[in-house]
């Protein structure tokens, strides 16, 4: 089943939709298609169970099991290789 | 992208602030009276910056990229300023972290789902060391805007 990957930011006006769409691109030239979905980090806790991981900018709370990777790489440039490792490790992928 | 609909000489900035809610009025002021934002904005730009801070230190030189809700936007559109000294702000994902912001990104987005062009310019801007650089080097406003032009045609976004 293509895994799922929930994007939070501040107010899902601006950081949410890079970082979703440069995910889906890496990934993707990885060999692995992904569902990314995104919103506020004040909406995570209502959308979190139908994922299999949260990355966020800035901290959320209440979303029980589901694992979190908070960075600002997507933005920055700094660590993302290492943050790409670390999604892919969570969700399994090689 | 519309590359025109978004940049352009009147909204680029070269600022010595103290503070950033200088930079804030500053900004705002301009785009205010140029139609470009509504009243409320520079408001709902300080109180989001508060909860949500959006300083980002990349690979050198630090940045932030200050934004709030569509509904206090008239006409999208990006201002960037050049700080002639760096300010301190909180980086993003933190409470109290700072960072020493050199250049400005301020985002006037409606809808952010269309927008995906502008942002990746804005980005890909960011993460480019060089490029950001020769933005703190500029010392006329049409050469900010011929840097970001060409980095936009290139990334053909």
């Amino acid at each position: 089943m293509m895994k799922r990957i929930l994007v939070a930011c501040g107010t899902a006006i601006a950081t949410s939709t890079v970082v979703a769409k440069k995910i889906e691109e890496v990934l993707g030239n990885k060999g692995h298609q992904v569902y990314v979905d995104q919103c506020k980090a004040a909406e995570a806790p209502s959308k979190a169970a139908s994922f299999d991981l949260i990355v966020t900018t800035t901290p959320v709370s209440g979303v029980g099991d589901v694992p979190v990777v908070q960075t600002v790489s997507f933005l920055s440039g700094v660590g993302m290789d290492q943050d790409i490792q670390k999604i892919m490790d969570i969700l399994g992928l090689e | 992208m519309n590359f025109d609909s978004f940049f352009s000489e009147e909204l680029i900035f070269f600022i010595n602030a103290s503070s950033q809610e200088d930079i804030f009025k500053q900004m705002f002021q301009r785009m205010h009276e140029l139609g470009y934002v509504k009243e409320s904005y520079l408001e709902a730009l300080s109180e989001r910056e508060k909860v949500y801070p959006t300083g980002i230190q990349t690979e050198r030189i630090g940045i932030a990229i200050p934004h709030t809700d569509s509904v206090h936007v008239n006409k999208e559109s990006i201002g960037v300023a050049v700080l002639e000294k760096p300010v301190s702000f909180t980086h993003m994902g933190t409470e109290n972290q700072t960072v020493e912001a050199s250049i400005i990104f301020m985002l006037a987005i409606q809808k952010p789902e269309q927008q995906l062009g502008v942002l990746q310019v804005i980005t890909g801007l960011i993460q480019n060391n060089d490029l950001l650089q020769s933005l703190l080097l500029a010392n006329d406003k049409e050469k900010i805007i011929s840097i970001i032009q060409e980095y936009s045609k290139k990334l053909n976004v």
